[in-house]
C-alpha cells in the first residue's frame, strides 16, 4: 500500500464526493417527491392513471438501473428531442436515478399506507374531514414513519447508484478514484479510499435515519 | 327531529337492511338490540353516509338525503349532522388526545386556535381525561381511548350521536367508565342512538329501545315494554336467549 499516495488523493476524491452527494440529494428530493404521488394514486386506486402507474413501476423495477441510464442519456439523446440533445451526463443520471428510485420508493410506501387501518379514515370521514385532510394529516404521516427505514435505504442505494454517473462521464467519487488509479496505477488504493468513502457516507445517513425514527416514534 | 324512512342497503346479493323506518326525537336516547349480524352497525354507518344505501332517505334536522338522488354536497352537509363512536374507538394514532379532539373544531370547522383548545379540554373535561390531554392513544387503556372517542364526536357538535357497539371492544372491567360517560350524555339529554349488546344499560339508559332482525326493526318501545312484555316471538326469544 502506497500511504503517500492516499493521503494525496483523499483530498482529491473528497472534492469529487461533493458531486456523489449531491445526485443522491438531488435524485432524493425528486424521486420521493413522485413516489408519495404514485403511491397515493395507487393507493386510492384512481380510475386510468392506476394501471399506467403499476406499469411504471413494474417497468423501472425491473429493468437495470445501467440499462435506463443509458436509454434516457444515449437512447433519448439521439431522438431529436431539444432538451434530451443538450442534456448534461449530470441531468441525465438524476433524470435515470430519479426515476428508478421513485418506482421501489412508491412499491414501499403504498405497503406502508395500507398498514394504517381503514377506522382511522373512516373516523375523519365521520368527523367532516376532507379526503386530503385525511391523507396529509392522518394517514401519510403513519405510513411515513413506517416507510423510514426502506426510504433509507433507498437513499443508502442512490448515493452507491450515483457511482453509475462515471460510465457517462461525470466527475464524481468513482471517476475521481479511476482517474486517480490510472495516472500512477495505484488502482487498489484509489478505489479502496472510494470504498471507505461510500462507507462512511452511508454510516452517517443510518446515523440520521435512527434519530429520525426515534422521533417519528414519540406516539408509539 | 330525525326521521329514517324506507332504508334498504344491500351487500353484492345481501340485502342487509331490508326498509328501516325510525324516528328519533330530540334529546331522546334510542337503543338498537338484536342478533348480530342483523345491521344495526350498517344502519348507523348508513345514517353518517360512511356506507351509502340503495334506496331510502334520512332526514336529519334541516338536511334531508334522498338515496338515490344524493350530490356528494348533501352527503357532507348529512355527516355533519352526526358523529360516529366507533367499536375499535380509531382514534387518529399520530396525534395527542387533545389534537384528536381538536381535529373536528380546527381542521374541520375552522375555529382559531385558541377558541378550539378551550372548547376540547371542556369536552376532554366531561370524560373525565382533561390530565391525560397530551398522552398518545397507545398509551391509554381501551376504556380511556373510548372516551376520547366519545369527546372527539362532541366536538363535532352533531345533532346526533351515533354509537357502534362502544363497549363491545373492552375488558369488562372497562366497561363500566365508558358506560357511565354515556349515561351522563343522556342525563343531559344529548341525542344518541346506540347500537349495543348491554342489556341492562340499554334498559337502565334508553328511552326508546329498538329490536332488530333480520335486516328489518320488528318491535320498538319504552325499555319497559320491549324488555317487561315483548310482544313479538323473536324479541321474546331474543331476551330469553340473552338474558340466560
Amino acid at each position: 500500500m502506497d500511504f503517500e499516495f492516499i493521503v494525496k488523493i483523499i483530498p482529491q476524491l473528497i472534492a469529487a464526493t461533493k458531486h456523489t452527494i449531491s445526485l443522491a440529494i438531488l435524485s432524493l428530493v425528486i424521486s420521493l417527491t413522485l413516489a408519495i404521488i404514485i403511491s397515493s394514486i395507487i393507493y386510492y386506486n384512481v380510475k386510468i392513471i392506476t394501471p399506467i402507474l403499476k406499469v411504471y413501476v413494474s417497468f423501472f423495477r425491473g429493468t437495470p438501473a445501467l440499462c435506463q441510464l443509458y436509454l434516457i442519456y444515449f437512447g433519448l439523446g439521439n431522438m431529436g428531442i431539444p432538451f434530451f440533445a443538450k442534456m448534461t451526463g449530470y441531468t441525465a443520471v438524476v433524470i435515470a436515478l430519479s426515476l428508478n428510485m421513485s418506482a421501489y420508493m412508491a412499491e414501499n410506501l403504498r405497503g406502508a399506507l395500507s398498514s394504517v387501518e381503514k377506522g382511522q379514515s373512516e373516523a375523519g370521514i365521520s368527523i367532516g374531514m376532507s379526503s386530503l385532510q385525511i391523507f396529509s394529516l392522518v394517514v401519510f404521516p403513519q405510513a411515513f414513519r413506517v416507510a423510514v427505514p426502506s426510504l433509507s435505504n433507498s437513499f443508502v442505494d442512490l448515493v452507491k447508484g450515483s457511482s453509475m454517473a462515471f460510465t457517462i462521464g461525470v466527475a464524481e467519487l468513482m471517476a475521481s478514484a479511476n482517474m486517480a488509479g490510472i495516472a500512477t496505477y495505484n488502482f487498489f488504493e484509489a478505489f479502496f479510499v472510494a470504498a471507505i468513502i461510500y462507507w462512511i457516507i452511508t454510516i452517517c445517513i443510518n446515523f440520521l435515519q435512527k434519530m429520525l425514527e426515534k422521533r417519528l416514534n414519540r406516539a408509539y | 327531529m330525525i326521521k329514517i324512512t324506507n332504508l334498504h342497503k344491500k351487500f353484492d346479493q345481501l340485502e342487509v337492511l331490508r326498509g328501516i323506518d325510525l324516528e328519533i326525537q330530540k334529546g331522546e336516547v334510542v337503543a338498537v338490540i338484536g342478533p348480530s349480524g342483523t345491521g344495526k352497525s350498517t344502519l348507523l354507518r348508513c345514517i353518517n353516509y360512511l356506507e351509502q344505501p340503495e334506496q331510502g332517505t334520512i332526514a336529519i334536522g334541516e338536511v334531508s338525503v334522498d338515496a338515490q338522488s344524493s350530490t356528494p354536497k348533501e352527503i357532507k352537509a348529512l355527516r355533519h349532522q352526526s358523529a360516529m363512536v366507533f367499536q375499535s374507538y380509531n382514534l387518529f394514532k399520530n396525534m395527542t388526545v387533545l389534537d384528536n379532539v381538536l381535529q373536528p373544531l380546527v381542521t374541520v370547522q375552522k375555529m382559531p386556535r385558541g377558541k378550539a383548545l378551550e372548547e376540547a379540554r371542556g369536552y376532554l373535561k366531561q370524560v373525565s381525561l382533561l390530565d391525560k390531554e397530551n398522552e398518545y392513544p397507545s398509551r391509554l387503556s381501551g376504556g380511556q381511548q373510548q372516551r376520547v372517542g366519545i369527546a372527539r364526536a362532541m366536538a363535532v357538535k352533531p345533532q346526533i350521536i351515533l354509537f357502534d357497539e362502544p363497549t363491545a371492544a373492552l375488558d369488562p372491567s372497562l366497561v363500566g367508565e365508558v358506560l357511565e360517560v354515556i349515561r351522563d350524555l343522556a342525563k343531559k339529554h344529548t341525542t344518541m342512538l346506540i347500537v349495543t349488546h348491554e342489556m341492562r344499560f340499554a334498559r337502565e339508559a334508553a328511552d326508546k329501545v329498538v329490536f332488530m332482525a333480520d335486516g328489518q326493526i320488528v318491535e320498538q318501545g319504552p325499555p319497559e315494554q320491549i324488555f317487561g312484555n315483548p310482544q313479538n316471538e323473536r324479541t321474546k326469544n331474543f331476551l330469553q336467549l340473552s338474558q340466560r
